[in-house]
């Protein structure tokens, strides 16, 4: 069974004459350990698509099955609940807080988690390159650096999904291709499902499958290559 | 508490300056009511002695006992002197010794009743001219054995007793006997009232009005206003600390909108959110208070005797509570804002 499956999901913004459909039906599955590629023009309803998808709002209409239980219109305090457990996101800006270390900002989910894995910080910092730099906060930290962070918090509490919206858009060329073949390596070693949106083409020859969505409808891209 | 104390460490700057505000404003409440109930015990701290119910005077008084005159020979039977039931007199007047003169309030009573103050050295006054006064008034070399003139008057008065803590109307009080103080002012059979140490019926008529002891306080002269001037100023403080800690919390708030989206977006509730303002709020309310309430401490030690402060520990107890829920009070404010972020605010949109 896929992981994540979409049947016929639509979102529409404002209501009557002055609706916008974002979203026209759309059916997708995700398997589990599948990179995700999502391109298309701005505007054509790609971030809609993904916050839906990560349950940060809620479809039209459609159903968005999570291990075959729906979550398209759960409300926000499970939908919550579900994104801290099931998902984990890197967006384009830092999310990492401010005011805590790179290694407290996992030390912060043990602590609303009530565990303690140190030896999988250190494991997970180390293999991002960045466990020197674990006593450093966010502003002392690079662009690239601040992203792999971001990385390792999405990843640290194991999730069965990773969002990730433009994560490389703050990078430069060598250091965003460091960061999507990351993804990628962590994506495959855990099982885990990336769906990421990006502008850049050159990253897409890094990801398993590649979608386009054009005025919110979403067609599948034929490879041109295979593991280039 | 571990986000609270991680941003607090790290953002140290503005904590402690939210911090200084709430130390300047409890300081200030606190110095404010040590005054302002140091000067209303200078007021009335002599009628709370008398740990009485009502006080009857004449109804022409307006409600002054010093404008109130009694016969005593007209009184009706349920106004006759008894053990429960005392005679006073007061008056303001001027006391000299070696050419220091002093205001004092001078009251008439009978030394064998209720109305006799506690001393704090020497006896009760027995034969006529002998007085018992408090111990503020011994100034200048003044103390008890010695004498003081009235008015300007020939009469010697000599202090055989000393009480404390004894004022009215701000001024220290010299007690002599009913009898004495006719003579002194010239009204023989005339008293100011007659303290009640119970609630009785009494008829009063048109003659006669009854004050409870509360509004014989609130009546002296400029006590009510004095009194009312520092509650509204202490009031106002209240409110104004919990309008600074609630705008700065509120800026501070905003600025982390996008920071609070994202925890948001990763599941972390806005309860959590929430719990960590206030935890700060808190932290900051007590050492700042903490603070306050050590300067207050040193300012005690370092005020002169003359000056009316008093501080209670049940009033600063008080308004260290009362302080603690406007800072709190304050943070809350912005729970409405929190509750407001929205988790998608921080996903791409204002790119
Ligand atoms: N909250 C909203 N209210 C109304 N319209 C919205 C809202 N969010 C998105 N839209 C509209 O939905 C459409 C798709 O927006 P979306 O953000 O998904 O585009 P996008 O593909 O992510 O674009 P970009 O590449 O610029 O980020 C746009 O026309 C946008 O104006
Ligand atoms: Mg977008």
């Amino acid at each position: 069974m896929a992981l994540m499956t979409l049947k016929n999901v639509t979102k529409a913004f404002g209501r009557g004459d002055t609706a916008v459909n974002a979203l026209t039906p759309t059916n997708l599955s995700l398997e589990a350990g599948e990179f995700l590629a999502l391109t298309g023009p701005s505007g054509s309803g790609k971030t809609t698509l993904l916050t839906m998808m990560g349950a940060l709002q809620t479809p039209t209409s459609g159903q968005i099955l999570l291990d075959g239980r729906d979550i398209a219109q759960l409300p926000e305090r499970q939908r919550s609940q579900l994104r801290f457990d099931e998902f984990g996101f890197i967006l384009q800006a830092s999310n990492l807080v401010p005011f805590l270390t790179v290694q407290e900002q996992l030390s912060l989910v043990d602590r609303l988690t009530h565990k303690k894995q140190p030896e999988r910080q250190q494991q997970l910092l180390t293999s991002l390159g960045i466990w020197e730099q674990r006593n450093h906060y966010p502003s002392e930290l690079s662009g690239g650096q601040r992203q792999r962070v971001a990385i390792a918090r999405a990843f640290y509490h194991q999730p069965k999904m990773i969002f990730a919206d433009e994560p490389t858009a703050s990078l430069d060329a060598k250091r965003a291709v460091q960061v999507v073949q990351t993804m990628a390596q962590m994506a495959h070693d855990n099982q885990q499902a990336v769906v990421m949106i990006t502008h850049d083409d050159r990253l897409l020859q890094y990801t398993d499958r590649v979608m386009v969505m054009t005025d919110g409808v979403l067609t599948e891209e034929k490879r041109v290559q295979q593991g280039a | 508490m571990f986000l609270a104390y991680k941003e607090m460490l790290r953002s140290k700057g503005r904590y402690l300056l939210m911090i200084l505000v709430i130390v300047l404003v409890s300081y200030l409440i606190y110095f404010l009511s040590g005054l302002s109930f140091g000067l209303a015990n200078n007021n009335r701290s002599a009628i709370d002695r008398w740990d009485a119910n009502s006080v009857v005077i004449s109804k022409y008084a307006n409600n002054s006992l010093a404008s109130s005159k009694i016969s005593q020979a007209a009184l009706p039977a349920t106004l006759k002197t008894t053990k429960n039931r005392q005679p006073v007199s007061e008056s303001m007047a001027v006391s000299a010794h070696n050419n220091h003169d002093t205001n004092v309030t001078v009251l008439g009573i009978n030394f064998k009743g209720f109305l006799a103050p506690a001393l704090i050295s020497g006896r009760q006054a027995k034969t006529s001219h002998e007085i018992v006064v408090d111990q503020s008034l011994l100034t200048k070399g003044l103390k008890k054995g010695r004498t003081i003139t009235l008015n300007g008057g020939k009469q010697h008065y000599k202090i055989v007793g000393v009480t404390k803590n004894n004022r009215f109307s701000t001024l220290p009080v010299v007690f002599m006997s009913v009898k004495n103080y006719q003579s002194f002012t010239g009204t023989p059979g005339q008293i100011s009232g007659i303290v009640f140490k119970n609630a009785e019926k009494s008829t009063l008529g048109k003659t006669y009005q009854r004050l409870s002891i509360q509004k014989l306080i609130n009546k002296l002269p400029g006590y009510s206003a004095e009194v009312s001037t520092f509650e509204l100023m202490i009031g106002s403080l209240f409110v104004i600390i919990a309008f600074i800690i609630g705008i700065f919390m509120y800026i501070m708030t905003i600025e982390k909108t996008q920071m609070y989206g994202v925890m948001r977006a990763q599941g972390i509730s806005g309860g959590r959110i929430v719990k960590t303002l206030l935890s700060q709020s808190f932290l900051i309310g007590v050492v700042g208070i903490g603070i306050g309430l050590i300067l207050n401490q040193l300012t005690m030690l370092a005020i002169p005797d003359t000056m009316p402060y008093y501080s209670s520990g049940v009033l600063v107890a008080g308004a260290s509570a009362i302080l603690l829920v406007m800072v709190i009070l304050g943070a809350m404010v912005s729970i409405w804002r929190i509750n407001r972020i929205d988790p998608l605010d921080a996903i791409g949109g204002e790119s």
